[in-house]
């Protein structure tokens, strides 16, 4: 089967599943039975949570096939981006006041922890790129200590796996600048639902919707813009003319 | 901040295999999320930290120089889920008083108070596993048991032992610059240009070093073949199974008689 075919189908299935058993608990054997009552919010938390998780597994044969410089490459990607990360956490906590205007508005500054999501598949470009990246950047983040401990490494999966779910939709062949945006507004949406799962279940439902538009343009700009600018300005020191992405850059010239 | 550290000590916490004491972090956080009252993570809290106290061996300096920056931290996120929870949720909320637009119940503070002792828990799970478990022997694991593919097993070994030559790295590039005549400027938009003048030649330095590690390893025909042998074996034996009993007992012991209060 086609790679990029593999991880749709995968994420697809999965999340139909999930959705499936949702539904089934929920509604067809209801609340007397299962005690689980319909939530539209939780079911698509529910499938989203299961889409991004089945595209993870569906790239996961792929890394068998990943050069050794490739995975060293992302490990290290990962762990800068990682520390990165949890020195953002401080501009987080100093976006606050923003939320005293709007509930939900300081989220516009949550697309920087989707970088290495971005990056990495940007320059590598092999399937998988988008959620090792992603998960060993979380890893480099908990471990170093951060607030969020272990739900960082499931949001780190599942972000990942929403950018891998663009990626494969472009079969892994375009790396513009759409393709970024894309892929960061989908980690964007990836991000909330795990945060909704953890921590948000209680918020109001628009709070939850500012929230959302907050990560989805966030994720767009601040992810997939700025992994852009990272990964061209990259190409111009020279330190990636044995990758991909430099060759294109060549061809053009 | 205060970073985490591997904290080196032979005790009956230090010989787990770290892909249990990793599966026992992910049961535990979910058991904690589905837990809506203050109490379950608030006793799970005291007793994690205690266990790496007292059956861990790990000294109190150490576990509260690491901790008190994030206990900071969740008093913000504590005020901010109390001012917005949806109240229509519940029946009959017992209003304490209102200050502007928001108002504050008793059942929206507590419901604040939960989530910021989750929020305490799953640092309390964070340390206890970075402060007892060797990063050598978190990749062999992850290899091993958790059958990561392992050339990617040995990618974050080397991640990890780059991290002491980023200071270098970052030290090199600043002096460079100083020579240069760059000055560095304060406040905030000093602190945005010193991250792009940076993160270019920081991440740049990453990938040269990358690859010059790859070129080294694949000249020592690392990866080849699609098995390997290993010099140090990991393995879950009886102790493994012991903690992954109490500690998920004691979980849902806490749960079933303190989380209908």
């Amino acid at each position: 089967m086609k790679k990029s075919l593999r991880t749709l189908v995968y994420a697809f299935l999965v999340g139909a599943f999930v959705f499936i058993v949702y539904y089934v608990a929920a509604v067809v054997r209801g609340p007397k039975v299962e005690g689980v009552s319909w939530n539209p919010i939780v079911a698509a938390v529910l499938t989203i949570m299961g889409i991004a998780s089945g595209a993870a597994w569906g790239v996961g044969g792929e890394l068998r096939r990943w050069k050794t410089r490739d995975a060293i490459l992302a490990a290290n990607l990962a762990l800068v981006f990682g520390l990165l990360f949890l020195g953002w956490t401080m501009i987080w906590d100093l976006a606050k006041p923003l939320n005293a205007l709007i509930p939900g508005v300081r989220d516009s500054v949550y697309g920087f922890w989707f970088l290495a999501g971005l990056v990495a598949p940007y320059i590598i470009r092999k399937p998988g790129a988008a959620v090792v990246a992603e998960t060993l950047a979380a890893l480099a983040e908990w471990l170093a200590g951060s607030q969020w401990g272990f739900t960082l490494l499931i949001s780190g999966l599942i972000q990942g796996g929403m950018a891998e779910i663009i990626f494969a939709a472009y079969g892994y062949r375009r790396y513009k600048l759409d393709t970024l945006m894309l892929a960061g507004a989908a980690a964007g949406i990836g991000s909330l639902v795990v945060d909704y799962f953890f921590w948000y279940a209680q918020l109001k439902p628009d709070v939850l919707l500012i929230m959302l538009i907050a990560r989805i343009i966030s994720g767009a700009i601040l992810g997939g813009w700025l992994a852009k600018v990272i990964g061209d300005g990259l190409v111009h020191s020279g330190a990636l003319g044995n990758f991909p992405i430099a060759r294109e850059s060549r061809e053009k010239i | 901040m205060g970073l985490f550290s591997y904290y080196e000590e032979d005790s009956f916490l230090h010989r787990l295999n770290p892909s249990i004491k990793l599966l026992v972090i992910f049961l535990a956080v979910i058991i904690l999320t589905l837990a809506p009252d203050p109490y379950t993570p608030g006793l799970f809290l005291l007793l994690t930290l205690l266990a790496l106290w007292v059956v861990g061996r790990v000294p109190m300096r150490v576990i509260l120089r690491s901790t008190w920056p994030l206990v900071l931290l969740t008093i913000p996120f504590f005020i901010f889920n109390t001012l917005y929870f949806d109240l229509g949720k519940v029946v009959q909320p017992h209003i304490w008083f209102h200050l502007g637009p928001w108002t504050v119940a008793r059942e929206s503070a507590i419901v604040g108070l939960a989530l910021s002792l989750r929020i305490l828990a799953f640092i309390a799970c964070s340390l206890f596993f970075v402060t007892t478990t060797s990063p050598t022997d978190f990749a062999l694991s992850l290899i091993q048991q958790a059958h990561v593919p392992y050339r990617f097993g040995y990618a974050i070994l080397v991640a990890y032992r780059f991290i002491p030559l980023w200071t270098e790295e970052l030290a090199t590039i600043q002096a460079a610059h100083k020579v240069r005549g760059v000055g560095e400027h304060s406040g905030w938009r000093g602190m945005l240009q010193q991250f792009r003048r940076y993160a270019i030649p920081l991440l740049a330095n990453a990938i040269r070093k990358s690859e010059r590690v790859a070129i080294a390893m694949d000249s020592k025909a690392f990866g080849v073949t699609s098995q390997r042998t290993y010099y140090r074996e990991l393995h879950i034996c009886r102790r493994d199974y012991v903690f992954l009993a109490i500690t998920l007992l004691t979980l849902l012991a806490i749960f079933y008689f303190l989380g209908n209060y």
